[in-house]
């Protein structure tokens, strides 16, 4: 072999090579195994009692065909694969024992302490005991739950529910009416109209802000904003920093922050508040709109959020403590869990209080010019209003870090590696 | 002028070199980060009240598919208004919404036909507005098919008060048409689901792209409404937001089904014309990105280089051809500068234009497998993309020079995708 013909068959070898990835492609686009677009459900809709409904729907045709017929009744259905399943008028356990596959009760139950089930679909009422352990739970009357239960996936209630202390409640608990939480519950979803944590006691103060602060426009700074007691603000407030609603205020906006969001007791929030971070609501708040944080959320005691026939939501990316007395009108969303600390005052708002805003009588209740977002200014805005502390550090969640760690140091590594390649270049020539 | 050449070429290298960290960082992003929530989540009865505006320009054949979308949505009917604008249709566009109209209290169709009243998307969109009653408005293609949740998951995104738009992801209905929409829906996939979500996750830039999603309509009021000038009127408003403080949400679940282009002389016009959009923008909208002080130092370097992206393959070409000219001028050496010439286009077809990894990882995570068998020839898509691009781009200095009003071209419609049962 010469010269000519071992460059030649290299170039071949590179070039056969070099063609390997396409082969399958070339296949594929003649004889194509997915060429199907990818699939969207076209009529998924957003259903917090989806769980249920959907059970539901599935044992229905079954019940409906045995029920008058002699109880109970013990066969197989259908379904993803054979399950046992069991119809009877009642259920009345007593300790220690339990129900095997899939068990419906036309009438009332009653379960004792320390029994447990599979799937379980009771069309009365359910009076369960302590430390019962079960799969999924539908109930179709009011159902009571006791200490200490254990829901592996999720209980629904087509009325309302009472849910013992300490219990575990899977990934989803629903009600169509009250969902009543006890001590130490925990939670992933919960979804009632509306969700109570025992036992609001206190009288509520309304607030009633003295004078009109910020009421013309939205804005926004990147080191945060500390808003004095008993004001009143009338429109949006955007902020790249940290956020702090005083005493006894009343926002008529929405409230976005980069930072921590933390309201201070007897506020009122006609909007919705949004972190990139954490939010912290002290007692008897009164939030109207929906809260959603990227990082951790904690509703101190009496808390309410929404109002009666106006669902809102509780979301949270991080975790979730609702203290005693919290009432949610829709749904409360914990990504990483939740618990009820009901005998907490005030959850897990436990940080000092920022000291009180003591502004001269003759100063004027108004702010300094901040950045008006419609109209930016020349001039950089103050960091702080004018008098008012800055807000109490409060450790940043991991959601709120969003950095390009080392690609600075990438980016000035390729273009020194590319500097010095060119002066390579230059070198040789 | 040989040194200068050598500089020209190894600065575009570098140009080429930042565009591909940018996409390895987006793409490692969405394989290894946490996925950054969107308010999909919020279950809320009382939703922003939403205005839909649908344009439309002889668009008889799928205007019934997207009228009966939007009706089957699971949005209150108090709370929802359509406004499918009529543009000028020559065909049976109007009767269609004539009739939609007389059966639907919620659809109130605009037609346009005056010849006061010019053609294209953004007169009708500036017109639809005015009409417009709710300040959530959401806007649609005619050959869209969005789902029963779509409007909601969108109109969510308002309950956060820094958001000035809202974008949802894109998907392909017609890929079993042919080769092309098969390696668009490729495309796609690794444009939204990696791209899109990264930015939205690394709090960068998210593009706003004109359709499947919405903006704040007092906003764009406020701004003077769109541009007849500028043909990519979603990306020039995606810079007028972010340079004033305010931010685009990018909703990955909120997918719609969208026709793509099944003939290559229907892409070319496509990119052409998003190409010659986008580099008018880019002029625009440069220097109030880079003076502005909402924006953090990576925001604007993401957002220059999402501006620059549709300049990169002429700037390609031209490093070609200056390498060429040295190797003319035996100013290089040969066989170093073919290296370094096919690593330019290498960096080209896989690293730039929804390049092969994040294909590859938005395959992933949508959880498919056999239609990544056609990943490598993504290759031909790029030479086909950097040719219509590089014309887009020439019309656009065409029409700095000679100071010219670019002409909005409808996409051809072909309403053959159907979409397949499950």
């Amino acid at each position: 072999m010469n010269g000519l013909e071992g460059v030649l068959v290299l170039g071949a070898g590179v070039a056969a090579l070099a063609a390997v990835p396409f082969v399958p492609s070339v296949i594929e686009m003649f004889r194509p195994r997915d060429a199907g677009e990818l699939n969207v459900p076209q009529d998924y809709v957003k259903n917090p009692r989806f769980f249920a409904e959907s059970f539901r729907k599935k044992i229905e045709p079954y019940v409906a065909d045995v029920i008058d017929g002699p109880l109970p009744h013990v066969g197989q259905l259908q379904l993803r694969k054979p399950e046992s399943i069991t119809v009877d008028r009642r259920f009345a356990l007593t300790p220690k024992t339990g129900l095997q596959g899939i068990a419906v009760s036309i009438g009332d139950a009653t379960f004792a302490a320390d029994t447990g089930a599979h799937d379980l679909w009771i069309k009365g009422d359910a009076d369960i005991g302590d430390r019962f352990r079960v799969w999924s739970l539908a109930v179709d009357g009011e159902l009571t739950l006791g200490e200490r239960c254990r829901v592996t996936r999720w209980i629904d209630c087509a009325t309302s529910a009472i849910v013992g202390d300490e219990s575990t409640l899977g990934l989803s608990a629903s009600a169509a009416e009250m969902l009543l939480l006890g001590n130490g519950v925990r939670f992933q979803r919960l979804y009632g109209q509306p969700i109570v944590v025992k036992w609001s006691s206190a009288d509520r103060l309304t607030p009633e802000p003295t004078e009109a602060l910020l009421d013309d426009h939205a804005f926004t700074d990147r080191d945060g904003l500390s808003f004095p007691h008993d004001a009143l603000i009338e429109n949006d407030v955007v902020c790249e920093g940290g956020l702090r609603i005083g005493r006894r205020m009343v926002v008529r906006g929405n409230l976005k922050a980069a930072g921590n969001v933390r309201v201070l007791s007897h506020a009122l929030i006609e909007g919705n508040i949004v972190s990139r971070s954490n939010v912290e609501i002290a007692e008897e708040c009164t939030v109207l709109g929906d809260i959603f944080a990227e990082g951790d959320v904690s509703l101190g005691r009496d808390v309410t959020v929404g109002a009666y026939a106006a669902n809102k939501s509780v979301y949270s990316a991080g975790k979730i403590v609702l203290g005693r007395g919290v009432r949610v009108h829709g749904a409360v969303i914990a990504e990483h869990g939740g618990i009820v600390e009901g005998l907490s005052d005030s959850a897990r708002v436990a940080s000092p209080e920022p000291p009180a805003v003591a502004l001269p009588p003759s100063q004027p209740r108004a702010v300094a010019p901040l950045r008006v977002r419609t109209l930016p200014l020349a001039a950089p805005p103050p960091a702080e209003l004018p008098g008012v502390p800055p807000p109490a550090p409060i450790p940043e969640s991991s959601a709120a870090r969003h950095r390009l760690p080392g690609a600075a140091l990438g980016l000035g590594a390729v273009l020194g590696a590319g500097l010095v390649l060119f002066r390579m270049w230059r070198r040789r020539r | 002028m040989v040194v200068a050449l050598q500089i020209y070429v190894v600065s575009i290298v570098a140009v080429l070199v930042c565009y591909t960290i940018r996409h390895w960082i987006f793409t490692f992003r969405r394989v290894s980060g946490t996925q950054r929530p969107f308010y999909q989540d919020i279950f809320d009865n009382v939703p922003p009240a939403v205005s839909v505006i649908v344009p439309m320009h002889d668009e008889e054949r799928v205007a019934p598919r997207i009228m009966d979308a939007l009706l089957r949505c699971d949005y209150p009917r108090e709370l929802l208004e359509i406004i499918p604008v009529d543009d000028h249709s020559s065909d049976g566009t109007a009767a269609i919404l004539a009739e939609y109209a007389g059966r639907y209290e919620c659809i109130e169709p605009l037609f346009r036909r005056g010849l006061d009243e010019p053609r294209g998307k953004a007169y009708a969109l500036n017109d639809a507005l005015k009409r417009a009653r709710n300040d959530c408005v959401l806007i649609f293609d005619a050959d869209y098919e969005p789902g029963a949740n779509v409007l909601r998951d969108l109109a969510m995104a308002f309950i956060d008060p820094q958001v000035g738009a809202v974008m949802g992801r894109v998907i392909p209905r017609n890929t079993r048409a042919g080769f092309l929409p098969r390696m668009l829906s490729l495309e796609r996939s690794g444009g939204y689901q990696v791209d899109q979500q990264a930015r939205f996750d690394l709090d960068l830039m998210v593009q706003y792209g004109g359709t499947v999603g919405g903006f704040r309509r007092s906003l764009v009021l406020e701004m003077g409404g769109f541009s007849p000038e500028i043909l990519a009127e979603d990306t020039d408003l995606t810079y007028r937001l972010y340079s004033r403080g305010w931010r685009v949400a990018y909703a990955n679940r909120s997918e719609c089904y969208e026709e793509v282009p099944e003939t290559w002389d229907a892409r070319f016009r496509q990119l052409r014309r998003w190409a010659r959009g986008h580099n008018a923008a880019m002029v625009r909208n440069f220097w109030p990105v880079m003076r502005s002080r909402y924006l953090t130092f990576w925001q604007k370097a993401d957002g220059v280089m999402l501006l620059g992206c549709y300049a990169v393959p002429p700037l390609l070409a031209s490093a070609w051809l200056a390498n060429l000219l040295l190797i003319l001028a035996a100013a290089v050496p040969i066989v170093e500068s073919l290296i370094i010439s096919l690593l330019v286009v290498m960096y080209g077809a896989f690293g730039n234009f929804a390049p092969v990894f994040e294909v590859g990882a938005a395959e992933l995570l949508d959880g498919t497998s056999d239609r990544l068998r056609l990943l490598p020839l993504m290759f031909l898509l790029f030479l086909f993309n950097s040719w219509a691009i590089s014309m887009g781009a020439l019309d656009a200095l065409g029409d700095v020079v000679r100071n010219r009003l670019p002409i909005w071209e409808k996409t051809a419609r072909f309403a053959t995708g159907t979409v397949s049962e499950g």
